[in-house]
C-alpha cells in the first residue's frame, strides 16, 4: 500500500494534473486551490482520482470538503483515515 | 419595485433564508439588513439616485446586500468581476467594496450621462478591443427574472444553489433574482468546483442548482450516490444526450436556459418536462420573448434553421461605450448570432455560432487566439485549429501544426507553451504534429480532412 507522505502526494501532483504548477511552490500547507496553487475544477478531480488510484481509497459522498482537500497536509490526513479502516 | 416589494412581502418568512459560504439570514433579517445599508447608502452623494456605482460583485451575502440596497435606492450599478483590478469605469461616481461598504474612486462631478432610471450595466466578456457595456434598466431585468422564475417554478418550498458567478447575466437574471421573486431560499456558494457544490448541496438541502456544462462534468465522477434535485438549470452550453442521461440518473432533471447578457433569459425548459424532450432541444421561449428564426429558404429537411433573432419586452437598452453613453441602441430585434430552430412543439434549439466563437467552460473562446497563440511558438511553421465533438470542457478543440525546416517541436512542448500563454479553458484539447497540411484546389488548408480526424481523436 503507497503511503501518502507528503513528497507522494506533491509527486503526484507535479506529474498527474494538467496545470503548470511550480515544484518550489508546493509545501503541505499551501492552499491547492484559490490563493496557493490556484488548481480549477478539473484539477481537484483530476487530483481525487490519481489519489484513489494510488493510494488504494474509495473516497465517499461524505469525504468531499474544501477542507479534507485543502492541501497536501489535510489528503495525507483523509488518505491515512482510509487506509486504517480498509 | 417587484423585488423590494417581495422581499418585504416576505419579511416573515422566517423559516427561508439567504446563505453564502460562511453565513446565514432569514428573509426578514435580510429585508433589514438590505434597509440598513440603503440607509448608509443614502447619507453619500456618490450613492443618490441618477449615479452609477462600480460594483465589483460577490457570491457572498454582502455582495447580495449591497447589490440591492443599490436597487432600492435607484442607483444604476456596474457589475464586475470580485478580482477586477482594472480602472473604475469613467461613468461612475464611486467603486464600492461590499465586504466593508466602503468607497473609493469617488468622483462626484458630473459622470452620470442622463440616466432617467436606475440600469445595470454588465461588461461583455470574451471579446477583444475597447470596453463595450450591455445597458438594461434594472426594471427589465427584474421583469425578465419574473420569467425565468415562472419557467422554473420557483417558490417557498425551494432551495437555491447559485454556484456560477452573480456579476453575470445568467447568474444574476436568470439564478439569483428569480430565487429571490420566487421567496425561495438560496444558497450562493463563492467557488464552483465541485468540492464546493458537495459542501454546499449537505448544508442546506438545495431542491435546484444553477450550473454550466463543465460543472456537471466535473461534478458527475464525484458524485457517488445519487442524489436528485427538482431541476439542475444548465447555461451557456448543453450537455450530450449520452452525457445527459447518466447525469440525470444521479442528479435528477436538467432543464437547459438559452440567454445572452442583452437579452437575458430568451428559452428554457421546464425541469419537469419529459427527458427525451429537454434533452433534445433548449426549451419554448420565456413569456414576453419572441424569437423568429431566418432560415434559409433552400434548406428541406427538418426543421428550417438559421440565425436567430430575438425580440423581448425585457431586453437590454443598447451598448454603452467606455463613458456609459449608449453608443449603439438596441435593434428592435436583436441578432444573437448563433444559429437555431424552432421545432414543432415550439422548442429553441441553438446549433451554434455563425461565427468561430465557442464555449468552453462557459467562457467564449476564439479558435483565432489559439491560432495566433501556437502560430507565436519558436519552430512553429503552420497551424490549424478546429473543433470536433464534445469534451468535459465543452466544444473539444484540436491544434494541428507543421514545424519550420530543421526545427525539433514536440507536441508537449505546444502544450506546455498554451498552458503558459492560454487561460485554461483555451487549451487545445489534444495538439498534434502533422508533416503537412493537405490542400484543396484553392490552395487553403483542407479543414474538412482534419474535422474528421479531430473528431475521430475526441470520440477516441
Amino acid at each position: 500500500m503507497t503511503e501518502p507522505t507528503f513528497e507522494n502526494l506533491k509527486n503526484l501532483i507535479l506529474s498527474e494534473l494538467e496545470s503548470n504548477v511550480d515544484a518550489d511552490t508546493v509545501t503541505a500547507e499551501v492552499p491547492l486551490f484559490e490563493g496557493g496553487l490556484g488548481l480549477d475544477s478539473f484539477a481537484v478531480l483530476d487530483l481525487v482520482m490519481a489519489i484513489e488510484n494510488t493510494f488504494g481509497v474509495q473516497f465517499t459522498d461524505e469525504d468531499f470538503t474544501v477542507e479534507n482537500f485543502a492541501n497536501i497536509k489535510a489528503i495525507a490526513e483523509l488518505v491515512t483515515r482510509h487506509q486504517k479502516a480498509a | 419595485m417587484l423585488l423590494t416589494e417581495d422581499l418585504i412581502a416576505r419579511a416573515d418568512a422566517a423559516d427561508r433564508f439567504v446563505a453564502d459560504d460562511g453565513a446565514q439570514l432569514s428573509y426578514s433579517a435580510l429585508a433589514d439588513r438590505v434597509a440598513e445599508t440603503a440607509e448608509t447608502l443614502a447619507a453619500h452623494d456618490w450613492a443618490a439616485p441618477g449615479r452609477a456605482v462600480a460594483l465589483p460583485l460577490t457570491n457572498d451575502l454582502a455582495g447580495i446586500c449591497a447589490l440591492l440596497a443599490l436597487f432600492q435606492r435607484s442607483v444604476s450599478v456596474a457589475l464586475l468581476p470580485a478580482d477586477d483590478d482594472g480602472p473604475t469605469p469613467a461613468f461612475c461616481s464611486a467603486r464600492l467594496d461590499t465586504a466593508t461598504m466602503s468607497a473609493s474612486d469617488i468622483n462626484t462631478s458630473d459622470v452620470s450621462p442622463d440616466r432617467e432610471e436606475p440600469l445595470v450595466y454588465l461588461r461583455t466578456s470574451g471579446s477583444t478591443g475597447e470596453p463595450k457595456w450591455v445597458v438594461i434598466t434594472r426594471d427589465a431585468l427584474i421583469l425578465n427574472a419574473d420569467g425565468v422564475r415562472d419557467r422554473m417554478r420557483l417558490g417557498p418550498d425551494d432551495c437555491v444553489l447559485i454556484p456560477v458567478p452573480i456579476y453575470h447575466m445568467y447568474g444574476l437574471g436568470a439564478a439569483l433574482l428569480p430565487t429571490l421573486l420566487g421567496g425561495s431560499s438560496l444558497r450562493v456558494a463563492s467557488r464552483g468546483d465541485p468540492l464546493s457544490i458537495l459542501q454546499a448541496e449537505r448544508a442546506v438541502n438545495p431542491t435546484m442548482a444553477y450550473m454550466i456544462p463543465s460543472q456537471c462534468r466535473a461534478l458527475q465522477p464525484l458524485r457517488r450516490s445519487p442524489r436528485h434535485y427538482r431541476g439542475i438549470v444548465i447555461a451557456t452550453g448543453r450537455l450530450s444526450p449520452e452525457f445527459a442521461e447518466k447525469f440525470e440518473e444521479m442528479n435528477g432533471p436538467v432543464a437547459g436556459l438559452y440567454g445572452s447578457s442583452e437579452m437575458g433569459a430568451i428559452a428554457a425548459a421546464d425541469p419537469s418536462t419529459d427527458a427525451d424532450r429537454r434533452r433534445r432541444e433548449i426549451g419554448p421561449p420565456l413569456n414576453n420573448v419572441q424569437i423568429s428564426i431566418e432560415a434559409d429558404e433552400t434548406e428541406e429537411d427538418g426543421p428550417a434553421t438559421g440565425p436567430i433573432f430575438v425580440r423581448h419586452g425585457a431586453g437590454y437598452m443598447g451598448y454603452a461605450d467606455g463613458t456609459g453613453t449608449i453608443s449603439a441602441p438596441a435593434p428592435e430585434q436583436h441578432p444573437t448570432g448563433d444559429l437555431g430552430y424552432i421545432n414543432e412543439l415550439g422548442d429553441l434549439n441553438v446549433v451554434g455560432r455563425a461565427d468561430n466563437r465557442i464555449k468552453r467552460d462557459g467562457l467564449w473562446v476564439l479558435l483565432g487566439e489559439i491560432d495566433a497563440c501556437l502560430a507565436d511558438a519558436a519552430g512553429v511553421a503552420e497551424v490549424a485549429v478546429v473543433t470536433a465533438g464534445q469534451t468535459r470542457r465543452g466544444v473539444g478543440v484540436v491544434a494541428y501544426f507543421v514545424v519550420e525546416r530543421g526545427a525539433d517541436v514536440s507536441e508537449e512542448d505546444l502544450m506546455h507553451h498554451c498552458r503558459d500563454t492560454l487561460p485554461g479553458h483555451a487549451v487545445p484539447d489534444q495538439i498534434v504534429r502533422i508533416k503537412a497540411f493537405g490542400r484543396l484546389a484553392s490552395g487553403k488548408t483542407d479543414l474538412r480532412a482534419l474535422k474528421e480526424d479531430a473528431a475521430e481523436r475526441i470520440a477516441g
